[in-house]
């Protein structure tokens, strides 16, 4: 039982990395970037790259975070800029295009489709934790995706810039108006989601290894996550992904591991249907 | 000169044309055409089918729906379960899956419908996620990963179908189907959706419910893919899950867009491109997905209709199009013309009317009434409540106390679409129309007076016929009264401003209201149109209509209106006939914004 509750903890942390990639550029610029997902999986893929490489851990890590603003920024600049004014909806085509892209050049430059992920700081398989068994890097990932949501939520509410960021998706005409500069902002919301999406790959890919299809699914999920927690909202994220990643696989060891998906999307529709604008989200007020 | 050309070529014509081109096509395979050739003309009709239930719902209702592939997975398991364990009959497979197609279409619309947008997308995508699970928990029916084989060869009222003959039957249903589609998209239907992309608020307004009529929409975006399931199914009598795979709805979406989605052969289009094209080569395998997700993203960015947008600038590039210059519009229609149904003449009551946002009182104990016959004027300073009362009205904003009533009707619970139906009609202060015809938009507002069954709509049965003519000769006899009559095949968003609010208010017209709202509608207009606009209010008066007009236009006013309700910071100062009006001492202070002695004379 505990077992399962920290593998769900673990999980779920991963649901919410993805969610506050999204919730970083959806600040800026009202775009949920569905390449997201496809940023941790290349990071994955890049990791165990520089694993066989023989490249020192501390330089993967940099390298990692290079390559993923890069990723990002160019993503930024061909797929959401160019149609992000026009307000509907295209960054849904375009950025699944760009997902699409990502998980094609993956396909063409590995050799297998899915790897096991190398996690740097221990060989330990697993070790005891309250009771329950629990690899190490889980552990690790549990208590990042609590520091990283809780940073960033308190970067939103309390800082300057954090709160620049939150005019931004109030109303970026009125923030520009008041001196925010939208653009850089924009710009360097991206490189950051970059940076976490690849950043994190060394910490998540031990759970889930790496997978090409699995893109999608991270994308997909952490959606689903942001969207139960509220858009907009760290915090939702981080508890809207625990509570996701729990559930999900106490179905799958107390029911059926074919109900695991479908528990999730049961939790997410209802939410959804009941409270739309999800647990920690905004009322959004009604224009006619 | 071209657009001449293309309006000779008639519906009928059309229609011969495609039933030719169905009837080559069918028989092809049996006269010799290469069974590879074969192959790729039923997959390329299997793909069209996908993407057309995708143009519906992402061309046509404006929402991005990936459910597709979870659609054509349930028509395939579906068909393979009833022709194993039941019946090897097509047409018996075919009815089950569309029926399973219908259900999971309107299922997967549903989360979208409050929330639409990235919501829709999401959950349409996390079904298609849950295929492998479903195909995996039903094992006993489906097979499970490794698929289902056996699947017989089909039947067909008894008769067992060779390969050939099973190719001319998807081409028949194929081209069936997108003749269906053709029907419902080029109809009152397909009008609706327009009008709800353009604008939930303006759909509302005629009395469109949006929920169902997306969840319609929704709903029949499901029966192609599941038509297709069944077909694939049978092609070659096996069945496994990773078809139904998240590549497949990138694939399915790309062709969409590369035949532009909101067009009915587009489907076809880009189905066979994709098809014949990167679909068919190993060679080009590698790079498929590259070449996939850069599609998407130029395509977004760039070609937003498709090649059949392109199409439509070429026609409209070469075709002449009519625009009304302003002033040029024949004004010499009398008022009888109008052409109004007989709507039934009741009052418009509001009581003791309260609305506050976020604890800013904007209407407070508004009370007042509409008598058929009769036009009020509604005036205030800016930020007096006047749109909000018609919005209260209207439904878009619900009361925090207080009642509105139509004839004996309280309407306080009603939504917008039901208050419409009870005969409210309303222009907007900036008028919004479709992309339609000047014709097709005044039409709109009879879609839910004479709403005909989908069916009809698709078969185009004569009770359809019948119905359409009698709306169209209701709309030209209005367009007639307000001078658009040379304009009614000519788009609707390319009229000038003043145009537009004459186009408007023939729409509100249209639906044969009891209550027209009329929202500074004069703003804009010239002297001539004015004139005309006055013409046209005084005869919807004589037909015991009962009118509330926002103007800021005294002596539009004072011409026009029996009765002049002056509202300030949400309060009713004074309900007069517009001369003692104009002579209120409070109403000089508050609206022409005199200052006012302690003697209450201004100065």
């Amino acid at each position: 039982m505990i077992t399962t509750i920290l593998s769900g903890l673990a999980l779920g942390s991963v649901y919410t990395l993805v969610a506050v990639g999204f919730n970083l550029t959806w600040l800026t610029t009202k775009a949920v970037n569905f390449a997201q997902g496809g940023f941790m999986v290349a990071g994955m893929f890049l990791t165990v790259y520089c694993y066989h490489q023989g490249i020192p851990v501390a330089l993967t890590f940099l390298l990692l975070a290079l390559v993923g603003s890069l990723v990002a920024v160019v993503e930024y600049l061909v797929a959401v800029r160019p149609v992000m004014i026009r307000g509907e909806h295209s960054e849904l085509v375009t950025t699944v295009g760009a997902l699409t892209v990502i998980e094609g050049v993956i396909l063409l430059l590995v050799t297998e489709e899915a790897e096991r992920v190398p996690f740097f700081a221990t060989d330990t398989p697993v070790v005891s934790f309250l009771g329950g068994r629990v690899a190490p890097s889980d552990l690790v990932l549990i208590v990042l995706a609590i520091v990283i949501a809780l940073s960033v939520h308190l970067w939103t509410t309390r800082t300057r810039t954090g709160l620049a960021a939150m005019a931004l998706a109030e109303d970026r005409e009125a923030a520009t108006l008041v001196g925010v500069n939208t653009r850089w902002f924009s710009l360097l919301s991206f490189a950051a989601s970059g940076v976490l999406g690849f950043a994190i790959a060394p910490i998540v890919g031990p759970k889930t290894f790496a997978i090409v299809t699995l893109a999608a699914v991270l994308s997909i999920k952490g959606f689903v996550v942001l969207a139960v927690g509220g858009v907009g909202s760290n915090l939702g994220a981080l508890i809207g992904g625990i509570g996701v990643g729990t559930i999900e696989l106490l179905v799958a060891r107390f029911l059926s591991a074919d109900l695991q998906n479908l528990s999730v999307f049961v939790v997410f529709i209802t939410v959804m249907l009941l409270r739309p604008r999800g647990l920690f989200g905004q009322q959004s007020e009604r224009y006619v | 000169m071209l657009r001449d050309i293309t309006a000779r070529l008639t519906e009928g014509y059309r229609l011969g044309f495609w039933l030719l081109a169905t009837v080559v096509v069918a028989a092809a395979p049996h006269v010799g055409l290469n069974p590879s050739v074969t192959r790729q003309l039923v997959l390329i009709a299997f793909l069209s089918l996908v993407v057309s239930g995708l143009n519906l719902s992402f061309g046509y209702a404006g929402e991005l729906s990936f459910a597709q592939p979870a659609i054509y997975a349930v028509g395939a398991y579906v068909t393979a379960a009833v022709s194993m364990h039941w019946v090897n009959d097509l047409l018996v497979s075919l009815v089950i899956s569309m029926l399973g197609g219908l259900l999971l279409g309107f299922i997967s619309g549903i989360p979208g419908l409050r929330l639409g947008g990235w919501v829709l997308a999401i959950s349409s995508l996390y079904l298609v996620l849950l295929v492998p699970d479903a195909v995996n928990a039903l094992k006993r029916w489906t097979g499970g990963f490794q698929g289902i084989g056996g699947i017989p060869q089909p039947e067909l009222f008894g008769a067992l179908l060779s390969p050939t003959a099973f190719a001319s039957v998807v081409v028949i249903i194929t081209s069936a189907w997108f003749l269906v589609l053709r029907n419902l998209v080029k109809s009152p239907f397909g009008h609706s959706l327009a009008v709800l992309r353009e604008s939930p608020v303006l759909a509302s307004s005629l009395g469109i419910s949006v929920y169902s009529t997306k969840l319609r929409a929704y709903a029949l975006s499901g029966l192609p893919a599941a038509m297709a399931g069944t077909l694939f199914a049978y092609l070659d009598g096996f069945v496994a899950p990773d078809t139904f795979s998240v590549s497949l709805a990138i694939v399915i979406l790309a062709a969409s867009i590369l035949g532009g989605s909101r067009s009915v052969l587009g489907a076809f289009v880009g189905a066979a491109l994709l098809q014949l094209g990167p679909m068919r080569s190993t060679a080009f395998g590698e790079y498929a997905f590259i070449a996939y997700g850069l599609f998407l993203i130029v395509a977004g960015v760039a070609l937003r209709r498709g090649l059949a947008g392109l199409r439509e600038d070429l026609v409209a590039r070469w075709g002449s199009q009519r625009r009304p210059e302003p002033g040029a519009v024949d004004t010499s229609a009398s008022p009888a013309e109008l052409g109004l149904l007989e709507a039934p003449q009741v009052p418009l009551t509001i009581e003791g009317v309260s609305k506050s946002f976020g604890g800013n009182a904007v209407l407070r104990d508004v009370s007042c009434s509409v008598e058929p016959g009769e036009v009020v004027a509604l005036i205030g300073p800016n930020g007096s409540g006047k749109t909000t009362l018609l919005n209260v009205i209207s439904g878009y904003y619900k009361v925090d106390e207080g009642k509105i009533s139509i004839g004996a009707t309280d309407m306080t619970s009603m939504s917008t679409h039901q208050r419409a139906r009870r005969g409210i009609a309303r222009t907007f202060q900036t008028p919004t129309v479709p992309p339609l015809t000047v014709e097709e938009v005044v039409t709109t507002a009879r879609l839910q007076t004479d709403r005909h069954s989908l069916l009809a709509t698709a078969l185009r049965l004569p009770s359809y016929r019948q119905a359409l003519a009698e709306t169209r000769r209701v709309a030209r006899s209005l367009l007639d009264a307000v001078g658009l009559r040379p304009f009614a095949n000519e788009p609707a968003q390319a009229l000038p401003l003043g145009t537009r609010r004459m186009l408007e208010l023939s729409r509100s017209l249209a639906g044969a209201p009891s209550v027209v709202l009329l929202d500074e509608i004069a703003s804009g207009l010239d002297g001539e149109e004015i004139e005309e606009l006055s013409r046209i209010v005084r005869a919807i008066r004589a037909q015991g209509v009962s009118v509330l007009l926002v103007e800021h236009n005294f002596s539009l006013v004072r011409e026009l209106a029996d009765r002049v309700i002056v509202l300030s910071r949400g309060e009713i100062v004074v309900i007069d006939t517009p001369e003692a009006v104009a002579e209120h001492p409070e109403v000089l202070r508050h609206y022409l914004g005199a200052p006012v002695l302690e003697n209450g004379e201004s100065q």
